[in-house]
């Protein structure tokens, strides 16, 4: 048998095993739209934790975490130094969320902002926010798909075929499951990528240089420079401290607003499981480790690459592994890929019905779940089309909406912890905010300091929400309370199942 | 109280942690050598304030868990 046969087959049953995964978890959830959108608000914490760990860590991380690592070095370590404290602020946030949620019946972000700050307009924008974000994000991981099943099959089996069969399998078990088949296939996918990254992060070093201190020594002899903060940027020049320090700064605060996590609150069965599930997250984040050695142990033994996404996918094929290796590889790396992309077109799909559509019309349970369906296979098809034609940076295009997502953080923060926080601070607030960030972004120039757009927006965004704020009458005080201070829901309230 | 006092600890923490990791400090840190269990000082050092991450985090949930009797 040839070898890309052998791989194939090891593909086709991963692939198979997930769709089985995917469909049987639906059985159970009831065929509403909490049942669909948050799971019936029943996800336990073993679900929660691979949910929240295999969403984080896309194929972004799996295939550009060694990218980044080969190409520009230390300056992958801010993306260890982010993920710990973006998620910390969960701790309190998420519990309050999911307690808000539960009362008043929400799904999505813009519902839970909308309920303390009414206005439809607000509700349209953050979905349009959501889904110009999440589009870029999914078309990522689907051309991660692509370019791994492409490369192990020698081509074979091209990019888009690739993509289109792992996707296909997304879709089917997103339309049939909705999150409860996330749930489930995080947790299988989850596994698979950390225990395929740290088999791979060791056993690569020992293979090429005898051993990690081994291989960071002759990199330390050869390339001294790379292992330097704050490493180096795009182009192979050193990169700046402002861009290192800004770039974990705006991740961090735009961690958890990303839609498809944010939502995730709404799904958990209670608030103690969210708390252990941010208490856990940094065992997840470890993950990173042996990613980023896989990349290093490239360093000295593949010259440079036009692509340095492709350096997983090359470094596997060199080196004339077993064909095991190679098969478990790449559903490690399709496990990174579908588990991100699955939650996000769910998200894009049920953000663009629950916040862009069903103000402004009146939909029934029914016609709501069709128009999430039908917009799932819409997302997906939109993200496809930008994943098979070339020529768009996507990587650029993600990191912007990170300084975009970013801005939804003051107003969660305001309506969770500031009383006297008002519906146009909020709004006026975000539009400054969203406004200085893309002129930033499409006018670097313009920057007194090499710091993100994002940041810039949030130094503007702030003190313009406080301002407007304080100049518009204070809201009900009813409607504050049930914001800043929700009653506690007990365990008792639940509904029982 | 000890439940406020870990809480601030924790606020603490995280803050020492948002210095730790972003410049000026980090550039202290920011030389490949010497090798900490074999990894590059400065990989080690964000992954130092993981692992302090976690153990804070252990920390608050233990008191908060106790304190709210479940």
């Amino acid at each position: 048998m040839d070898r890309w046969v052998a791989i194939s087959s090891m593909i086709v049953a991963y692939l198979g095993l997930t769709l089985w995964v995917g469909l049987r978890a639906g059985r159970g959830t009831s065929a509403t739209v909490d049942g669909f959108v948050a799971g019936d608000r029943n996800f336990g914490f073993l679900i929660m934790y691979f949910v929240t760990g295999a969403t984080v860590f896309s194929a972004f991380a799996f295939l550009g975490g060694p990218g980044w690592a080969y190409s520009r070095g230390a300056a992958a370590f801010y993306i260890l130094s982010y993920g710990v404290l973006g998620m910390a602020p969960w701790y309190v946030i998420g519990p309050k969320v999911a307690r808000i949620g539960r009362r008043l019946g929400q799904v999505t972000q813009a519902q839970f902002l909308t309920g303390r700050f009414r206005s439809r307009g607000l509700s349209l924008v953050i979905a349009l926010i959501s889904i110009a974000a999440l589009i870029p994000y999914i078309t990522l991981q689907m051309r991660g798909a692509g370019i791994v099943i492409e490369a192990v099959t020698d081509g074979r089996v091209p990019l888009w075929m690739g993509a289109a069969a792992a996707y296909g399998i997304v879709l089917v078990y997103v339309l049939v499951s909705g999150v409860s088949a996330v749930g489930w296939t995080n947790t299988l996918q989850g596994v698979f990528m950390i225990a395929i990254a740290w088999s791979l992060g060791i056993y690569l070093p020992n293979a090429l240089y005898g051993g990690i201190g081994p291989m960071f020594d002759a990199i330390i002899s050869q390339r001294p420079e790379l292992l330097e903060l704050p490493g180096l940027n795009a182009s192979g020049e050193p990169w700046n401290w402002a861009g290192y320090s800004s770039a974990i700064l705006i991740s961090a605060v735009g961690l958890t607003m990303w839609p498809h996590l944010f939502m995730k609150a709404f799904t958990a069965r209670d608030e103690r499981i969210i708390r252990r599930t941010v208490v856990w997250f940094p065992t997840f984040q470890l993950f990173l480790v042996p990613v980023f050695l896989i990349g290093f142990a490239g360093v000295l033994f593949v010259d440079s690459l036009s692509q340095p996404d492709f350096i997983l996918p090359h470094l596997i094929l060199r080196l004339d592994l077993p064909v095991v290796v190679v098969g478990l590889f790449c559903a490690g790396a399709l496990s990174a890929s579908m588990s991100t992309g699955d939650a996000l077109m769910h998200a894009a799909a049920s953000v663009a019905v629950e916040d862009g559509v069903r103000p402004f019309v009146e939909l029934d349970e029914v016609q709501q779940r069709l128009l999430i369906r039908i917009l799932i296979v819409v997302a997906g098809a939109a993200a496809y089309y930008f994943a098979v034609s070339e020529g768009i940076s996507l990587v650029v295009l993600l990191l912007t909406s990170y300084g975009i997502i970013a801005q939804l953080a003051p107003p969660v923060v305001a309506a969770l912890f500031w009383r006297r926080a008002t519906t146009p601070g909020i709004i006026v607030g975000l539009l400054a905010g969203g406004f200085t960030t893309l002129l930033f972004f499409f006018w670097p120039a313009l920057k007194p300091i090499a710091l993100h757009e994002g940041l810039f927006g949030l130094i503007v965004h702030v003190p313009v929400l406080i301002l407007v704020s304080l100049l518009t009458p204070v809201q009900d005080r009813t409607l504050v309370e049930s914001y800043v201070n929700p009653p506690a829901a007990g365990r008792s309230v639940l509904p029982g199942r | 109280m000890i439940r406020s006092l870990i809480r601030r600890l924790a606020i603490g923490v995280f803050l020492l942690n948002v210095l730790a990791v972003t410049w000026p400090v980090v550039s202290l840190f920011r030389s490949s050598e010497p090798l900490v269990f074999g990894l590059p000082l400065s990989m080690a050092w964000p992954i130092a304030w993981i692992l302090i991450g976690f153990v804070m985090l252990l920390v608050l949930d233990h008191f908060e868990d106790r304190d709210r009797g479940e």
